[in-house]
């Protein structure tokens, strides 16, 4: 085999491998020729400030989601531990409240974490399947939240907490840089070296992969899962932080449709349903074709009906060529693994009778 | 030998009937007006549709998939049919059209999987998504009624009782089983029919518990799998159907959700999430579970928050019997087989 057609091989391995920087691209350009025709500027950068900036929220929800998924499991109650979180402490995040706002804040994470660890309790210790477990925290949280708040609506939250969590940071050529952009690229820093970089890290991708072999290896499978719900529960909590402030205000209904987004944002980000496999980068991805298809579709003022029709064709279509791609990566991985062991084998050989 | 009979015969039954026997003892004597013919007939019209969809859902369940486009299709199939009523049609054609189109979107959901290989959990939810918003621009979000039918036809006929007896002079005291009830009971016996008596049973597992396996034993996955989805599909059709005539007139947004109480009825009735496992009759019992708990916490004033919770609340006891019922069959059986190597 020469050496180009191995080169072309390896740079189309990498492009695979971002399959959702490829969706991405793709949503973009379908998005921009659109609006093109109606003369709207869809890649302007103020209008791309907006969708990085909204993307950002949907970052924090679908690294909570995708840590689960990376286990094998699923929690559908993200946005019901956000609702009832903030709920529950948000009178004292607000402007006539006395208390300094880290604390009800820390609160917050802290109940969400907790929440987090029954959750993991019920699956690892009770033996309940993920979907159903987190199904009934769901019910259970939002029913609470409901219970606790009736029809009130806690409003007008506290400015410098505000500022802190969704403040504009500064502009640079008409693109805003806001805080929830630097948040969310904390946030993915930390998880990409947590998961590249840390034991926690491999164990949580050994044991999402294959949980019999991982216990076996000696891996306590069950604090790992406990240590993810509990993780991803407390995310929640932040993200719901995030929600509050940058509404001004909380009810018990925030966040409906949250865990949906958040799925989806990590499936088209390339994290697989059976766990094991995915990359945190991904997210980031799977964030903003989300938001794009969402603002893209506001700017053709489509009726919001027909955006739920255009939003379910291109999910499916996200994830078929999410698939699609990285089936093809895998192979020209053992194509180009093949190859260098080809090349090894050959140049010993050399070795062997220069001897 | 008599403890041993009683252990098969635990561990025989569906998972879901220990939680549904509890929940249901417990609610009639709670609640003074839960166990009286009256309020019996009007639980069990209202869990018709959520039957029949449990029923599609653990069939999915069991092959491996799932099924979250039900409650879109519910939708969908619900405004067609409602629609073309509206527009003067005949009953019989409008219902043809409604089951049509639920067999079609469950004919899609089953090219999405088979064909490009999306998983369902996904190709589901977003059929599910289109559904949903085909009734929302169908309907212009609005209810749609249509004009009362001045002679009887086949809606009068499926909306009428079938049987009535009377126990007593006060509605309450008035067991009514509805043509509605009849039909869904006729549905889901035919399903199981089918489902124990040919191969659709034994290949649907086989399926659900190894695919590639099932492949090589000559079980042709794509086929099934797609056949299986457009069964799904016709029988969220007949729950949009049922829900149409219970109600007389369509609300768009009336499948929502429901997909979700159907996945928690089928596993609260031992279906597995991952395949190869789990009954029919064991998810319609769960789906008369939640049924049993929200109606009798609705007759007793109790506020639709609390509901929630208390729902969340006997799905995690729920899951904890099954899993008890479950060890200690599994102890009952290991005790045996003890025996039997001696």
């Amino acid at each position: 085999m020469d050496k180009k057609n191995l080169l072309t091989k390896r740079v189309k391995s990498t492009v695979y491998g971002l399959s959702s920087v490829v969706i991405m691209l793709i949503v973009f350009a379908i998005f921009a020729v659109l609006n093109m025709f109606q003369g709207i500027s869809f890649l302007s950068p103020s209008n791309l400030s907006t969708i990085l900036n909204q993307a950002s929220f949907l970052v924090i929800v679908g690294i909570a989601q995708a840590i689960v998924i990376l286990m094998g499991g699923i929690n559908l109650s993200i946005g019901s531990v956000m609702a009832l979180t903030t709920v529950m402490w948000g009178d004292m995040l607000l402007k006539t409240s006395e208390v300094n706002p880290l604390i009800p804040a820390a609160m917050v994470i802290l109940t969400a974490a907790a929440i987090g660890y029954i959750s993991g309790l019920l699956i690892t210790k009770l033996r309940i399947t993920p979907y159903i477990a987190t199904f009934a925290v769901m019910y259970a949280c939002r029913g609470l939240a409901w219970v606790y708040l009736r029809n009130r609506v806690i409003y007008g939250v506290n400015q410098a907490f505000r500022d802190l969590l969704v403040g504009r940071l500064f502009r640079v050529a008409g693109f805003n840089v806001t805080m929830p952009m630097l948040i969310a690229l904390i946030a993915l820093l930390a998880f990409f070296l947590i998961l590249r970089g840390t034991t926690l890290g491999r164990k949580w991708y050994f044991t999402g992969a294959n949980p019999t072999a991982a216990r076996f290896s000696g891996i306590n499978t069950d604090r790992m899962i406990n240590i993810a719900y509990t993780v991803s529960s407390a995310l929640a909590g932040f993200a719901g932080l995030m929600y509050m402030a940058r509404l001004n205000s909380t009810e018990p209904g925030l966040a409906g449709d949250t865990h949906f987004e958040a799925i989806t944002v990590s499936l088209i980000g390339g994290f697989a349903m059976a766990g094991g496999y995915g990359n945190i980068w991904g997210v980031a991805g799977g964030a903003i074709v989300v938001y794009t298809i969402q603002s893209g579709m506001n700017m053709l003022r489509l009726p919001g009906e027909l955006q739920a029709l255009i939003n379910g064709v291109l999910i499916i279509f996200a994830v078929y060529l999410n698939q699609t791609l990285s089936k093809k990566k895998m192979e020209l991985d053992n194509d180009l693994s093949d190859a260098r062991m080809a090349q090894r084998q050959h140049s010993m050989l050399k070795e062997g009778a220069s001897r | 030998m008599t403890s041993q009979k009683r252990s098969v015969r635990l561990s025989g039954l569906p998972n879901s009937t220990y939680i549904f026997i509890i929940v249901f003892v417990a609610a009639s004597i709670i609640v003074p007006l839960f166990f009286t013919p009256g309020n019996i007939s009007t639980l069990l019209t209202q869990a018709c549709a959520l039957m029949l969809l449990s029923t599609a859902m653990s069939v999915c369940l069991m092959m491996g998939g799932i099924d979250l486009s039900l409650g879109g299709v519910v939708s969908m199939t619900g405004v067609i049919m409602a629609m073309l009523l509206r527009g003067g049609a005949a009953p019989s054609l409008a219902i043809l059209a409604g089951l049509l189109s639920g067999m079609v979107v469950g004919f899609l959901n089953g090219v999405v999987v088979t064909r490009m290989k999306v998983p369902s959990f996904i190709a589901t939810f977003g059929m599910g998504g289109i559904a949903q918003s085909i009734a929302n621009t169908l309907s212009e979000k609005r209810t749609v009624s249509w004009a009362a039918p001045t002679e009887t036809n086949l809606l009068t006929l499926l909306g009428d009782n079938a049987l009535t007896v009377q126990f007593g002079d006060s509605a309450a005291y008035t067991l009514s089983i509805s043509v509605l009830l009849v039909l869904t009971i006729f549905i889901i016996a035919v399903v199981l029919l089918l489902f124990y008596r040919t191969t659709l049973g034994s290949n649907t597992y086989a399926l659900g518990a190894n695919e590639e396996t099932a492949r090589l034993a000559g079980i042709s996955p794509n086929r099934w799998k797609t056949g299986i989805y457009v069964g799904a599909g016709f029988l969220a059709a007949i729950a949009g159907m049922v829900l149409m005539i219970r109600t007389n007139s369509l609300q768009p947004m009336i499948g929502e959700n429901l997909e979700f109480q159907a996945v928690v009825a089928a596993v609260l009735g031992g279906n597995s999430l991952k395949g190869g496992k789990g009954s029919i009759p064991g998810a319609i019992l769960g789906a008369l579970t939640l049924f049993t708990v929200r109606n009798a916490m609705s007759l007793s004033g109790v506020n639709t928050s609390v509901v929630m919770v208390v729902i969340g609340c006997t799905l995690i006891v729920g899951m904890v019997i099954n899993e008890v019922v479950q060890y200690y069959a599994a102890e009952k059986s290991k005790a045996r087989a003890g025996i039997h190597a001696l």
